[in-house]
């Protein structure tokens, strides 16, 4: 437990560092601001430039404006945006985040789903013509570019069969289930596609190594069925790094969405941060990346406790 | 005498009682009837089957590509030996193309860009001099996926050799040195890493504008962290060994210890890292592209640009060669590169090779 208060004193300048290279995003803007943020019409309205000077707090060098913002953050307020008054940071991450963490855990359980079989039975199947042939496939899966995976389904799952729509959202607050079920199915494959590769790999590789030890041939000696002996005995001590990487890549994909998002028009964080970067909404994007770097250091954090519950050792260490 | 007669017939009698020999011979018959009947299929596909359904083009492609590449594999092992892994040579041959075509381009050859409103939308077929068909504006597909191609390569290699030269002296620094340098690079690294990499692009691209410097600049941003942490890891297990201690005991200087003991031990396996990163970072610089804020489109068509199109119903539908060509050729490239990567890491780590 004393690693892991460790990890969290040493994720907090993480964080810090972070907010403040996001908040020094204004100093680069050429230009007026106010004409930048705004455009030139909204700019020359009476009170546009003294609300951008008051949400970015131009008047305040780099520093104090930090400070500012870093305490409007601790008390719970993200501050709202520039471009259209009255939306707040906090609302929009209420309706987005949900939608993006949707995606990213559906995805990340498929893709467990799917690589924890393939992976034992690769390892099973060592050199054989099932493993070189899962190997090859895992290869060119993982050199796949994701949004080259999207477009290739929506040519197949649209244009061809029209079985799915291409684009587009429906909240799960709607209740049309069969509908939410058909918008999520292909952005979950573009995104699970290289993580079950991935996995795949790891766990095939990490299995290996456990099916060497002595207590394998032990159980395979008192005539347990191979299958037995690879989910009970041999999945638990060979799924270490496939848990570390499996939380990472969760933390990955909240921010790493970016790319589904905008191909299948999904209202979530990531594209909303691509909006706000267009736009130059500054509070916005601020807001956003915040809340994603700290879901990701946190799912990092979730990870090395995840670590000690499965790895005696590191419990008493 | 006996001995003397058998080596006089020696090679008749291993010609036939080798079975290496034997298995080499047929593993070349294989490959040349498989790779010929690939080659024979993929043109029937591009030139016969055009018009048909897309799933028997799909399928006859797909059973083609699998025909050439398993064919190639078994020829490369008939020429030499079974012990040499056929999927890295042929990454390698097709790097080496993908170079020549660099090389041609940089020399001026497909260099041709003008719209030909007239022919456009034209689909692959190789008999006409546009083998790979034209896009939307009647542009060469051809001539714009080797471009592509350059700057793909440049972008790649550019930011990675930053990365590398970069990375692996503030690794090493890290590494050796511990303290308060090690923390601070620790800090930074994972402040880089641990926000979002695409978003992180998107905005340094957005602030100084889609040039292919700005764009290479923007990719060692994230390759620069990634080879660091690397560089320290394998500083950290050779800090530790005992010919640096006793080139300390020799009075060695720090310096000397860094660039003459640690170094060229670090070097290797770093290097084979970076390949699987260029792949990466190929990768990154298209999403940029397909975002819309990569490099410009209009003065540099680059794969990503090209595969944007796509973004667009009526491309996909009426003329799919505009995102396919340059979708495969990506695919091939960073297949490639993680093949290639992965072969030298297997060869050069150290960590790798003592399990």
């Amino acid at each position: 437990m004393k690693g892991i208060g460790r990890s969290i004193i040493r994720l907090i300048p993480v964080l810090l560092i972070v907010s403040f290279f996001t908040s020094s995003y204004v100093e680069f803007l050429s230009g007026d601001p106010a004409v930048r943020l705004l455009g030139l019409e909204r700019s020359q309205e009476p009170g546009a430039r003294e609300l951008v000077n008051r949400e970015l707090r131009l008047d305040d060098n780099v520093v104090v404006r930090y400070g500012k913002w870093l305490g409007d953050v601790v008390t719970g307020d993200l501050g709202e945006s520039v471009k259209t008054p009255g939306l707040t940071v906090a609302s929009e991450l209420r309706n987005r985040l949900p939608v993006t963490l949707e995606i990213a855990l559906v995805a990340q359980i498929f893709a467990l789903a799917v690589a924890i079989p393939l992976g034992v039975y690769a390892a099973y199947r060592a050199g054989r013509r099932v493993d070189r042939a899962l190997n090859s496939a895992s290869f060119a899966a993982i050199s796949v570019p994701q949004f080259l995976v999207g477009i290739l389904l929506v040519l197949i799952f649209f244009n061809q069969l029209d079985l799915l729509p291409p684009q587009g959202w429906t909240r799960l607050t709607e209740w049309d289930w069969w509908d939410h079920i058909k918008r999520l199915i292909m952005p979950v494959i573009a995104l699970s596609l290289t993580e079950i590769a991935v996995f795949q790999r790891l766990l095939r590789a990490d299995m290996m190594a456990t099916l060497q030890n002595d207590f394998v041939l032990t159980a395979r000696a008192k005539g347990m069925s191979p299958a037995h002996i690879l989910f009970r005995h041999a999945l638990r001590p060979s799924s270490f790094s496939l848990v570390t990487l499996a939380g990472v890549s969760t933390g990955r994909l909240i921010g790493g969405a970016v790319i589904i998002e905008v191909l299948f028009t999904i209202p979530g964080v990531g594209r909303k941060m691509v909006d706000s970067i267009l736009g130059n909404d500054l509070v916005m994007l601020q807001g956003m990346v915040i809340v994603v770097v700290a879901a990701y250091v946190l799912l990092n954090l979730l990870v090395e406790i995840t670590y000690a519950v499965l790895d005696p050792r590191i419990r008493r260490g | 005498m006996v001995e003397a007669s058998a080596a006089a017939h020696g090679s008749s009698v291993t010609e036939i009682a080798d079975p290496e020999r034997g298995r080499r011979v047929r593993s070349l018959m294989e490959g040349l009837v498989r790779s010929s009947a690939g080659v024979a299929l993929l043109v029937v596909q591009l030139n016969v089957l055009y018009d048909s359904t897309p799933w028997l083009q799909v399928v006859v492609s797909l059973l083609g590509f699998y025909l050439l590449v398993t064919g190639l594999s078994s020829l490369v092992r008939g020429m030499f030996g079974a012990r040499v892994e056929p999927a890295s040579w042929l990454s390698v041959a097709w790097l080496t193309v993908l170079l020549v075509f660099v090389c041609l381009q940089l020399a001026g050859l497909f260099d041709d860009l003008t719209a030909d409103f007239a022919n456009r939308e034209q689909p692959p077929e190789f008999s006409t001099h546009e083998p790979l068909g034209t896009d939307r504006v009647g542009k060469s597909v051809m001539n714009q996926a080797i471009q592509g191609a350059r700057v793909s390569l440049i972008v790649g290699i550019g930011s990675v050799g930053i990365g590398l030269a970069v990375g692996t002296v503030v690794g090493l620094v890290a590494g050796y040195f511990r303290g308060p340098a090690e923390g601070t690079f620790n800090i930074l690294t994972d402040s880089i890493l641990a926000f979002p990499a695409l978003i992180l692009l998107f905005t340094i691209v957005a602030i100084f504008g889609g040039s292919v410097l700005v764009v290479t600049l923007a990719l060692s941003m994230l390759s620069i962290p990634t080879m660091g942490r690397l560089a320290r890891a394998n500083t950290l297990t050779f800090a530790a060994r005992e010919f640096v201690t006793a080139a300390r005991a020799m009075g060695a200087s720090n310096s000397r210890i860094l660039f003459r003991e640690i170094l060229p031990n670090v070097a290797l396996p770093l290097a084979s890292y970076a390949v699987i990163i260029v792949a990466v970072v190929i990768v990154a610089e298209a999403s940029l592209s397909f975002l819309g804020v990569g490099i410009d489109p209009i003065s540099t068509p680059t794969w990503g640009n090209m595969i944007s199109e796509g973004r667009q119903q009526s491309v996909l539908t009426e003329a799919p060669h505009i995102v396919f060509v340059p979708g495969v050729l990506m695919f091939l490239t960073v297949l490639s590169l993680n093949r290639v990567g992965e072969s030298l890491r297997a060869l050069w780590d150290p960590r790798e090779s003592k399990l």
